[in-house]
C-alpha cells in the first residue's frame, strides 16, 4: 500500500520538491479525514491508512522520497511545471521511472543546461562551449576587426 | 800610541843611550880611580891627580865624541825617517789615489747598474701595472655588460609578462562582452521550448557520456 502511494506520487511529480509538497498535501487530507472533518470524501489512495499507521506510512514515504538522489539541472531561464514535466519525462525515459529532478536558475549559462549529479558538476551550456572555443572566438573577432 | 818612526822618539832614544854610555864610562873611571887611590900612597897623589885629570879629559873627549856621533846618527836617522816618511807618504798617496779611483770607478759602475736596475724595475712595474689595469678594465667591462644584459633580460621579461597580462585582461573583457551580448540576443531569440530541447539534448549527451548511468 505504501509502495503504491509512493509510485503514484513519483509518477505525478518530476521534482523532489513537488513530490514532497504533494506528499504533505495528501498527508493533510488523510489526517483531516482520520482525525477531524468527516465531510472529506475518502479516496482510493487512502485505503489501508488508519489512525494507527497514518504517521508511520507518511513518514516512511517521505524518507523514501528524500532517499532518491535528484539530478540538479541549472537553467538559464525559469521554466513552468509543464516544461519541467517534459524534461522529467525525457529523463525517466533515459534513466528510469523513479528519477527526480531539482531545477535551479543560472542566467550566466546563456543557453542550454548544466547538470550536477552526485556532487559532480558538468556544464552543457553555450557558456561552456564559448569558453572551450575562446581562442578561436577571439581570433575570429580580431580577424573581423582587421578586415574592417 | 807610540810611533817608532817618529823622529822625536828616535832622538830621545839616542839621547837616552848616550847618557847611559856616559854614566857607565864615568862609573868605570871612578872605579879605576878608587883602585888607584887604594894602591898608591900619599905621595903619589899628584901623579894620580894628573892621571885622573887625563882620564877625565879622555872620558870627556870620548863622551863628546859619542855625543857627536849620536847627534850625527840622530840626524841620519831623522833624515832617513823623513825620507821613509816621504816615501811612505808618496806611496800611500798613490795607493789612496788608486783606491779612490777604484772606488770612483766602482761607484760609477754601481750607479750605472743601479740606474739600469731601477729602470728595469720601473719598466717591469709599469708593465705589470699596465697588464693589471688592462685586465681590470676588461673584467669590469665584461661585468658591466653581463649586468646590463641581465637587467635588460629582466626588463624584457617583465615587459612581456605585463604585455601578456594586459592582453589576457583584454581577452577576458572581450569574452565578457561577447557573453553579455550573446545572453541578450539569446534571451530575445530563444523560446522556452528551445531551452527545453537543449536540456533534452544535454540529457542524451550525459547518458551517452555515462555522466548519468
Amino acid at each position: 500500500m505504501m509502495q503504491q502511494l509512493l509510485n503514484q506520487i513519483l509518477q505525478d511529480n518530476f521534482t523532489q520538491d513537488a513530490a514532497l509538497r504533494t506528499l504533505r498535501e495528501l498527508k493533510e487530507q488523510a489526517l483531516l479525514l482520520l482525525f477531524g472533518n468527516s465531510q472529506v470524501k475518502q479516496t482510493a489512495w487512502m485505503e489501508g491508512i488508519t489512525k494507527d499507521n497514518a504517521y508511520e506510512i507518511f513518514d516512511a514515504i517521505e524518507a523514501e522520497i528524500k532517499k532518491i538522489e535528484p539530478l540538479v539541472i541549472y537553467m538559464p531561464c525559469d521554466i513552468s511545471g509543464e516544461k519541467v514535466a517534459l524534461i522529467g519525462t525525457k529523463a525517466r525515459q533515459l534513466f528510469g521511472n523513479n528519477f527526480l529532478l531539482e531545477i535551479k536558475s543560472d542566467p550566466g549559462l546563456l543557453a542550454g543546461p548544466a547538470f550536477a549529479w552526485n556532487g559532480v558538476y558538468k556544464d552543457y551550456s553555450v557558456r561552456e562551449k564559448l569558453a572551450g572555443q575562446k581562442g578561436a572566438t577571439l581570433w575570429m573577432l580580431k580577424e573581423a576587426i582587421r578586415k574592417q | 800610541m807610540i810611533n817608532i818612526m817618529d823622529p822625536l822618539f828616535l832622538m830621545t832614544i839616542t839621547w837616552i843611550f848616550s847618557a847611559g854610555a856616559i854614566i857607565i864610562l864615568s862609573l868605570a873611571l871612578w872605579h879605576e880611580h878608587k883602585q888607584l887611590i887604594g894602591l898608591s900612597s900619599q905621595s903619589s897623589i899628584e901623579s894620580a891627580k894628573k892621571k885622573n885629570a887625563n882620564i877625565v879629559r879622555r872620558a870627556i873627549r870620548l863622551a863628546r865624541h859619542i855625543l857627536g856621533h849620536a847627534g850625527e846618527e840622530s840626524a841620519e836617522i831623522i833624515a832617513d825617517t823623513k825620507q821613509v816618511r816621504a816615501n811612505l807618504d808618496a806611496k800611500y798617496e798613490a795607493e789612496f789615489a788608486g783606491y779612490f779611483e777604484e772606488l770612483r770607478t766602482l761607484g760609477q759602475k754601481t750607479q750605472t747598474e743601479n740606474e739600469l736596475l731601477l729602470k728595469q724595475k720601473a719598466d717591469e712595474l709599469f708593465e705589470k701595472f699596465d697588464r693589471h689595469l688592462s685586465s681590470f678594465l676588461v673584467s669590469t667591462e665584461q661585468k658591466s655588460i653581463t649586468a646590463l644584459e641581465t637587467e635588460m633580460q629582466s626588463v624584457r621579461a617583465k615587459l612581456d609578462e605585463y604585455k601578456r597580462q594586459q592582453l589576457a585582461l583584454i581577452d577576458e573583457n572581450i569574452m565578457a562582452i561577447i557573453e553579455k551580448t550573446l545572453g541578450i540576443v539569446l534571451n530575445k531569440k530563444l523560446e522556452i521550448s528551445d531551452q527545453v530541447d537543449l536540456v533534452c539534448e544535454a540529457l542524451e549527451r550525459a547518458k551517452s557520456e555515462k555522466f548519468i548511468p
